[in-house]
Order: structure tokens, then C-alpha cells, then sequence
């Protein structure tokens, strides 16, 4: 695994869930992805665009160091 | 002074006026006031498709300089009058004599005012139907919508000046040449307006960058090539604004429209993915959308980082990720690798500096070939396979549904030719691509 010091949000499952297939911008999309260590995280840039009162709770979810999926090139 | 002298004064004055321009402070109006003044680069641009779009009337003002000799005797001129013709050509050579003297329409009406001594000023007034017919090819047809491509514009007056008591009619023609009048090719015109439909604003040197590689795509003959492919560049500085396909500027996804995923920064250089949780959506699927064995795709990087990323691909034929993918990574931890519809790639242990602009085709069959800034930089076999059937991704690749190695490289421009590029094509293209980029200074 690699580790980073770059930030994300940490989302539980159900706030996974909530997020899929929702536009928080014209033509932007969130993406909820499992990071290294298995958990559900979001990205800085889609909790800092969100203007959407319905989803404004992603600029309040928790922050931790994104931890990158190990990746092979086959 | 005898009206002999009088006529012979004047037409020393034309003589004298033979060949050299002699309208000042030459200006074109439209109904509402605003000013064709010939000058693109002041944000304010002349364009035909402008010409004929305001209400009211067209008006031409310039002041006329006779000269100062025998000016006094200009007081015995009762009449003028006028012809006027606005022709437009369609490359930078001068039409012939006679496509001026076809396009010469006679005027509405034509009003001399004083304005100083020996300045007098003709304004010319014409509604707008005479531009419907004025747009002229070197065919001399008139023609009902504007030509395509840069055109050349030539304001041409002829006065005749009467003399009343001797009753003669004396011409001079005064000739004043627009440059660079504009047009905007058609296609570039549906792009530029598809991005301004979003609210997004562009300047006046992206138009022109866009209208370029417009131009030179189709100069060269490869606009054709990318008929039914997509190419994204990049432009409008939102998501909104780049999710256009280049080609056919429709907001669905069998127009291969881009939709974001994750946290991309879109900005006036480009769209930049986070290299975490990012990639766009093509809607291209290379069984369905491309030639088996023959396909190209091309993303120009703006971002020097090293790291485990792939600017953009698919992986292969069902659940397998190699054979059958498609992608570009120039630097994928320290090597490159480049594949197209193969179980081989072009790749290697040397990575390549990850920006500029990058092409991968193939269009043998056989041969994988990597271009980086318009030069053949790798080149390999692989056996031909399946093309895939899952969507290409831009940003990442798109692994067995499943975006991974999620790059963190600018994308300012991208695409994918659903045909194979030979070499000569590729560079070729490339060099177009480099052009918009440095047009736009992020090159």
C-alpha cells in the first residue's frame, strides 16, 4: 500500500450509498471509491464544490490521510 | 473661374488620388451602434456572421479628402452620388476586377456632410437585406450564408461628383481594405456556442485558438477521420464547458458528451483529475464505436508527476484486463506503456516525460506505435484481438467497469479516432493539437 499524505472525507456505507449517481456540479458526479485500507472515501474537491443543502453534510465528514489501492499494471 | 477651370481642378485632385487610399477615420456601424473597426485583437471583432445580424441599418462613414488645391471651387458642386459594394473573398488573394465590379449594388441612399473645410463625410445607409445577397466566392455567385474560413473583406466607393453647370459626371474610387475581417468555420461556431449555452465565457483568443484547429483539422484532411470519433478540448475553464465533444457538441452520451467523476479542478488550462477518485466517462466503447484492430487516442498532459497513473484506456475483452485494452501511460511507475486492441504494448522500461502531447495508434493490425510532441517515440507488434467492450475513460482507465490508477495529469485536450492513424497522420495531428495548446499558452 501506498501511503499518502494527501486528504480525503471518510463516508460510512449508507453515506456511500447516498452519494452514487448524484451531480454535485453540471456534468460532475460523485465518487465514493473503497481507498487502500477498504474504506469508503471522497475527495476534497467534491466535498469543496458541493452546493446542494442536501448535501451540504460532505464539507463536515470527517478527514484522513487517503491510503492509495495497490495497483498492477497486467 | 470658368466651369472648365473648375472640372479641370477636381480632376487634378482624383488624378492625384489614383491608387492611394484616401478614406480616413474609416469606420462600418450597424443599427445599434456598434462598430466594425477591422481590429480582432481589440475583443470587439468584425465577423459576418455580426454583419447580418442587427436590426436596422448598415452605415459606412468616411471622410473623403480631396486634397487642398482648388478646394474653393468645390462650392460649385451641387450632386453626388454614390455606389457602394461590400465584397467578400475567401483567401488572401485580391478578387479580380471584374467580381468587384459584379458585386457593385447601387446604394439607398447617400448623404454628403460638410465636416471641415475639404473633409466632407459620406454616409451611406442600406437595410439589411443587402447583405443577404453581398457574401460573394470566387465564383462571383452571391451566396446565402457566409463562406467558411477567413475571409477578406473590400469596402469599395465610388463617387461621382457633378458639376452642375457644366453638368459631368467625374468618378474616383476609394478603396479600403479590412484586415483580417473574420469568419468562424461552422463547426468551430457550434462548439463555441455549445460552451456559452453553459454559462461558461471565452476570450477572444480561445475562439480564434478553437476556430484554428478547426481550420487545420480540416486543412490537413483529418476532420473526416474523427467523424464518428470525439475529441475533447478542454476549453471554458468548467466541467459544463469541457464535456463537449469537439465534433459534435451534443449534451447526450452517443455524442461521447464527458461526464466527471470524482474530484476533477476544471479551470482555464484544463481539466485536472486528483489522481484519487477521478475519471471522465467517454461513452465510446471501441467494439462498438471503432474499427476492429484500427484506432487511435491522443491526450495532451499538462502535469509532470511520477506515480502509478494512466491518462486515460479500458482494459480488454470481458473480465480480462489485458488483451483487447486500449490506453496511454507514459509513466506508470518509472515504465510507459501503451496499448491498442493487443496482447502486446508499445511499451518500455524507460518511462517518458508524462507531458505533452500524446498519441497512441494503430493501423496495421499488427504495429503499436507512441508518439509524444509530433515524434514516433515507441513501436511494437502485438497480436490482434478483440476490440474492447467497456467504455474508455479519460483521466484513468477504465478497469473491467471499475475506474483505477487514476491519474493526476492536466488533461487539455483528448480523443479518440475511431479509425488507426499511419505515423505522418499522427504527428500531423499531434502538431495541430501542440498549435491549440501554445495558441492558448498552455503549451
Amino acid at each position: 500500500m501506498t501511503y499518502d499524505t494527501t486528504k480525503v472525507r471518510l463516508l460510512t456505507e449508507n453515506q456511500k450509498d447516498a452519494l452514487l449517481g448524484i451531480f454535485f456540479a453540471p456534468a460532475s458526479v460523485y465518487r465514493p471509491m473503497l481507498d487502500g485500507e477498504g474504506r469508503w472515501i471522497l475527495s476534497e474537491e467534491e466535498a469543496g464544490e458541493t452546493t446542494n443543502p442536501e448535501f451540504l453534510w460532505v464539507k463536515i465528514l470527517p478527514q484522513i490521510n487517503f491510503v492509495a489501492p495497490k495497483v498492477d499494471f497486467p | 473661374m470658368t466651369a472648365n477651370d473648375i472640372l479641370k481642378n477636381i480632376t487634378a485632385q482624383i488624378a492625384q488620388c489614383a491608387g492611394i487610399p484616401k478614406c480616413n477615420n474609416w469606420a462600418l456601424q450597424r443599427g445599434d451602434g456598434a462598430v466594425y473597426d477591422g481590429n480582432v485583437a481589440d475583443g470587439n471583432p468584425i465577423g459576418i456572421d455580426e454583419m447580418d445580424a442587427p436590426s436596422g441599418y448598415i452605415r459606412v462613414t468616411s471622410e473623403i479628402d480631396f486634397g487642398n488645391a482648388g478646394v474653393g471651387s468645390c462650392r460649385g458642386v451641387v450632386d453626388m452620388s454614390c455606389e457602394f459594394a461590400l465584397v467578400l473573398w475567401q483567401n488572401t488573394n485580391q478578387p479580380p476586377t471584374e467580381l468587384l465590379d459584379k458585386a457593385i449594388y447601387d446604394i439607398a441612399r447617400c448623404k454628403i456632410k460638410p465636416s471641415g473645410y475639404n473633409h466632407p463625410v459620406i454616409e451611406i445607409e442600406r437595410g439589411n437585406a443587402f447583405f443577404d445577397a453581398i457574401y460573394t466566392e470566387e465564383t462571383g455567385q452571391p451566396l446565402n450564408t457566409p463562406p467558411n474560413g477567413l475571409v477578406l473583406a473590400k469596402v469599395v466607393f465610388t463617387v461621382r461628383v457633378k458639376v452642375a453647370y457644366c453638368n459631368l459626371t467625374l468618378p474616383a474610387c476609394y478603396q479600403k481594405l479590412i484586415t483580417p475581417p473574420f469568419v468562424f468555420d461552422a463547426d468551430a461556431l457550434n462548439l463555441i456556442n455549445a460552451i456559452l449555452g453553459t454559462g461558461a465565457t471565452l476570450t477572444q483568443p480561445e475562439k480564434l485558438a478553437v476556430n484554428t484547429w478547426f481550420v487545420e483539422l480540416k486543412n490537413g484532411g483529418y476532420y473526416d477521420s474523427f467523424a464518428l470519433g470525439a475529441v475533447w478540448l478542454m476549453v471554458g475553464g468548467t466541467a459544463a464547458a469541457h464535456k463537449f465533444n469537439a465534433i459534435n457538441p451534443i449534451d447526450s452520451d452517443s455524442a461521447f458528451r464527458l461526464t466527471f467523476f470524482g474530484g476533477w479542478t476544471h479551470s482555464a488550462t484544463g481539466a485536472k483529475p486528483n489522481g484519487i477518485n477521478t475519471y471522465a466517462d467517454t461513452y465510446f466503447i471501441p467494439a462498438v464505436n471503432a474499427t476492429p484492430n484500427s484506432i487511435a487516442m491522443g491526450y495532451y498532459s499538462g502535469t509532470n508527476s511520477a506515480g502509478s497513473y494512466i491518462e486515460m484506456g479500458v482494459t480488454g475483452v470481458g473480465g480480462y484486463a489485458g488483451w483487447g485494452q486500449l490506453c496511454i501511460a507514459p509513466n506508470f511507475s518509472g515504465s510507459r506503456v501503451l496499448a491498442v486492441n493487443t496482447t502486446g504494448n508499445a511499451g518500455g522500461v524507460v518511462a517518458i516525460t508524462p507531458t505533452g502531447m500524446f498519441v497512441t495508434s494503430r493501423n496495421d493490425g499488427v504495429n503499436i506505435r507512441l508518439h509524444r510532441n509530433a515524434a514516433l517515440v515507441a513501436s511494437s507488434a502485438g497480436l490482434p484481438v478483440s476490440a474492447s467492450d467497456k467504455k474508455v475513460y479519460v483521466g484513468a482507465r477504465n478497469f473491467n467497469n471499475i475506474s483505477a490508477t487514476a491519474s493526476n495529469r492536466e488533461c487539455r485536450a483528448a480523443f479518440i479516432c475511431p479509425t488507426g492513424l499511419n505515423t505522418a497522420d499522427a504527428d500531423a495531428i499531434s502538431q495541430i493539437f501542440i498549435n491549440f495548446e501554445t495558441a492558448l499558452g498552455r503549451a
